[in-house]
């Protein structure tokens, strides 16, 4: 294998590229479900295949190919070239790539071992059947990756993940209806453990605020944030608008652009309290690679510090454009998906207030402790977030559980930020972006924190 | 394959899937990537004593994995839903390759089209997917289809337009009138002032990116036999026939249609594709369903089993057109007053069973007065829900247009709608 993909390199560069990169991806495993107490579906899948990246005549080129055999792989060289000089002919500025210290490194993890269809039943075992509609997804599988290119790199991974989804629903129709998602990941099985009891008291929680909870008056309060709010939040509003490519305008038709301009980099986004880091390499995490799929040694990121964007999440080709280093945050889904920058475990770095204080100190105000319908516009500028469970504050007290929106920009919902805690959680998700679309296992999280006086609506 | 499985279950089908994609991204006016991936899988459905389970891979056969899923195959749990493979499959239907090397042309054709653009944006693909279908019964049957769409996004300042044309060969879109579309939007929004929206309920004119996208999450999330027997849909089974939406929308899957975009004669279990009604005039008229859907609810597959064997899914939806103006510019003045709603994207709900949800304005919103645009609105979310949407419908343009893009459920064929009383938020 090794020796065929330099042959590959090799010949896209006698081809007149200047950049080749070859990388082989198989993913395998199985996947489940279960449907309110029964089975569902069961099934076994495997995807594997070579990607190859040239830059040529100016142009970027990617052709990918299922097939293994040596002159498939080189007729996807070739296709590459070719597409990316005729797409050089439609450029103003050719492409070029950061130069870097490339990783030469293998890297593999143990298996996870799971009866996926047992854990799925369990789990529905578990949930409060008070709960109407029950739906649980689960998948185990292995991503194994090889990444050689013309300058050098030679990285191979071996890493295998876990994923498990749960939607809750509970309809009453003298009460309504009221939704809850949950899930659990990472790269081994223990990244599962507890998810039993989260589903039976989030399950148990989606009766009980059903019946109980009332819409908040609308108006502006002091919120205090879960970890899990300061999750989708950092993912949101800090690493997506964080992506360089992102920042140029490349995924402008689709993913969207930034509030962080081309023109001005140095952009302020919240207060001195506000750090948030983008690390790949925290073990057993969901969004786990110490390598990314452009040979670069991952590590973390510091996005913002000090309430100040530090630096962005770039691949190399975007690094060139600024004339910084790659920070190792190209990624690709699968085979056929090119690498392109995207976030890995996202989260908003702690404090020192206890969460308790946090909430003893706040005299009028909401806690947040889940969301359900969330959006936020393409420049990552104006957020909605919908409360699953919270609780009004009156003097430093949790009181009656509530529902309401909080709508609030980016930069409001940072620059507001003046308690952070020493509290830490990270929640997994699959992170959107590209076309054709790429979904990436990501985390997200951090502390309990406040951000003072923003705008509640029912 | 099959005949190494046939004694070993009660029925087993193969699926191989095989597509060509061709992909030009472009930002900034120039090409970004241009791409082209081989997808190759093979799948295979297996049921034994009323368990069922699927393989699949790319490339030559995964035996292991097969071996694997038959040893597993009796310790599943049964399949509730399970009924036998009762392929009806049509004709076979061929067609040739598409010729790849115009989509650039068609790229530069769009961002020609929009004239006063800055800059513009966006991604243009072809597909060609060869489908084949065979059961242990003997049955068998394939199909061979080209797909492609464009998008362009054009950006002047801070205002910013987007197109779609989506057809079943490269020569069949419009790539100069979406970006002429685009032109047209951007040079009416110019100049005009600039506010926020005032959160409250009003009538909306939703263009057909955003009435295709509501109206494809409504035949996703609702119209799909599984989940109406999951209960996450709106309906059950008895409201066939119940009022669900006013008397101007007729909502059908026409995913068998040989002219639109996604065209599929066949499904995973070797079914006809049916063209199907999901809401005529108002009323709701059925429900996507594959054999075991269907069976479940007391049906007949309506060949919906696009995507696997276990979901029935949406191909392309179509809503017929009704009688209002052709162009942007007349149905403004059938608006009155109001907001003309351009593109929209991430949708997420409160509640996907009772389909509240919000979806972000994207691109220009205009607020409508005396059926002339009188600002640029920013910020601007429909949040409601599907049902308020579907029922306040009191106008559908006399043109629809084929239409998807990257954030559009399903591609669909649609007109522009006038929606009566819609909640928006900032």
């Amino acid at each position: 294998m090794e020796e065929l993909m330099s042959r590959a390199v090799d010949y896209g560069l006698s081809l007149g590229a200047k950049y080749v990169e070859v990388r082989w991806q198989l993913d395998q495993g199985r996947w489940a479900g279960y449907r309110n107490g029964q089975f569902e579906f069961s099934g076994s899948a495997k995807a594997s295949g070579f990607a190859v990246r040239a830059v040529a005549g100016g142009g970027l080129g990617f052709a990918a190919t299922p097939k293994a055999a040596a002159e498939d792989l080189l007729t996807a060289v070739e296709r590459a070239v070719k597409l990316a000089k005729a797409a050089g002919a439609m450029r103003r500025r050719p492409v070029e790539l950061s130069e870097e210290r490339l990783a030469v490194v293998r890297y593999e993890l143990p298996p996870i071992e799971i009866d996926l269809e047992g854990y799925l039943a369990e789990l529905d075992a578990k949930a409060d059947k008070r709960v109407s509609v029950r739906r649980f997804v689960g998948g185990v599988w292995t991503t194994e990756k090889w990444v050689v290119t013309s300058d050098g790199a030679n990285a191979y991974s071996k890493v295998p993940r876990v994923f498990v989804f749960g939607l809750l629903i509970g309809h009453e129709p003298s009460k309504g209806s009221l939704q809850r998602d949950v899930s659990a990941g990472g790269t081994s099985a223990k990244s599962l453990e507890g998810f039993d009891e989260f589903v039976a008291e989030e399950s148990r929680k989606v009766v009980e605020l059903l019946d109980k909870a009332r819409a908040a008056p609308p108006g502006r309060y002091d919120l205090v944030f879960s970890p899990e709010m300061a999750g989708i939040f950092v993912h949101e509003s800090v690493g997506h608008p964080f992506e360089l490519d992102r920042i140029f305008g490349r995924e402008g038709a689709e993913a969207g652009e930034s509030y962080v301009k081309p023109q001005n980099l140095a952009v302020e986004v919240g207060s001195g309290f506000v750090n948030v880091v983008d690390d790949p390499t925290i073990p057993g995490t969901y969004g786990f690679y110490l390598v990314d799929e452009e040979g670069v040694p991952a590590r973390p990121k510091w996005l913002v510090r000090g309430g100040k964007a530090a630096e962005f999440i770039t691949n190399r080709q975007y690094a060139a454009i600024v004339g910084v280093h790659s920070n190792a945050g190209a990624r690709a889904s699968a085979f056929d998906r090119e690498p392109i920058p995207r976030m890995s475990n996202t989260y908003l770095v702690p404090g020192d207030w206890k969460p308790e204080e946090i909430i003893r100190d706040t005299k009028r105000g909401i806690y947040v402790a889940s969301y359900t319908e969330w959006n936020i516009d393409d420049v990552r500028q104006a957020g909605r977030y919908g409360f699953f469970e919270a609780y009004m504050i009156e003097n430093g007290e949790l009181k009656e559980p509530v529902r309401g929106f909080l709508e609030v920009d980016t930069k409001e919902l940072w620059s507001n930020v003046d308690a952070v805690g020493k509290d830490f959680k990270l929640y997994v998700g699959t992170c959107g972006k590209g076309n054709p679309p790429q979904g990436v296992p990501v985390t997200m999280g951090g502390p309990t924190f406040r951000s003072r006086n923003l705008l509640v609506l029912p | 394959m099959l005949r190494l499985v046939e004694r070993l279950v009660d029925e087993a089908a193969l699926v191989k899937v095989g597509a060509e994609h061709y992909m030009v991204r472009f930002a900034n006016d120039e090409i970004t990537a241009f791409k082209t991936w081989t997808a190759e899988e093979v799948s295979l459905y297996l049921a034994k004593d009323g368990r069922t389970t699927s393989v699949s891979f790319t490339g030559e056969p995964d035996l292991k994995a097969l071996d694997e899923a038959l040893k597993k195959l009796p310790k599943l749990p049964q399949d509730p839903l399970y009924v036998r493979l009762r392929a009806n499959p049509p004709a076979p239907r061929e067609e040739r390759e598409e010729d790849f090397e115009k989509l650039a042309d068609a790229v530069a054709e769009a961002i020609a089209g929009a004239t006063g653009a800055e800059r513009n944006a966006g991604a243009a693909l072809l597909t060609y997917v060869r489908f084949e279908y065979e059961d242990t019964y003997g049955k068998s049957g394939r199909y061979a289809a080209n797909r492609a769409y464009l998008t362009i996004r054009s950006f002047r300042g801070d205002l910013s337009a987007t197109a779609a044309t989506a057809a079943r060969r490269i020569q069949e879109l419009r790539p100069r009138e979406a970006g002429a579309a685009n032109a047209e939007l951007l040079e009416l929004a110019k100049g005009l002032p600039v506010r926020d929206v005032e959160p409250g309920r009003y009538r909306l004119l939703l263009s057909p990116l955003v009435f295709g996208h509501l109206m494809g999450e409504v035949a996703s999330m609702w119209l799909t036999g599984l989940n109406v027997i999951s209960g996450s849909s709106r309906y059950g089974p008895n409201d066939v026939g119940s009022a669900a939406a006013s008397e101007r929308l007729t909502l059908a899957d026409v995913t068998a249609d040989e002219g639109v975009y996604g065209f599929a004669p066949l499904d995973y279990e070797g079914n006809a594709a049916k063209r199907v009604e999901l809401i005529r005039r108002g009323v709701l008229a059925g429900f996507l369903h594959n054999n075991k859907t269907a069976a479940k609810l007391g049906v007949e597959t309506t060949g919906h089993a696009l995507r696997g064997w276990f979901a029935p899914a949406p191909g392309h939806i179509s809503v017929a057109p009704g009688d209002g103006a052709r162009d942007l510019q007349g149905l403004l003045a059938e608006l009155g007053d109001g907001y003309y709603l351009h593109n929209n994207w991430y949708t997420r709900y409160q509640n996907i069973k009772t389909g509240q949800f919000s979806t972000v304005g994207r691109d220009v919103a205009l607020a409508v007065k005396g059926g002339r645009p009188v600002a640029v609105v920013r910020r601007m979310r429909i949040a409601d829900t599907l049902e308020a949407v579907m029922k306040g419908i009191e106008a559908l343009s006399s043109s629809a247009a084929q239409v998807y893009w990257w954030d559009m459920p399903v591609p669909a064929t649609v007109p522009y709608a006038l929606v009566a009383d819609v909640g928006v938020v900032k």
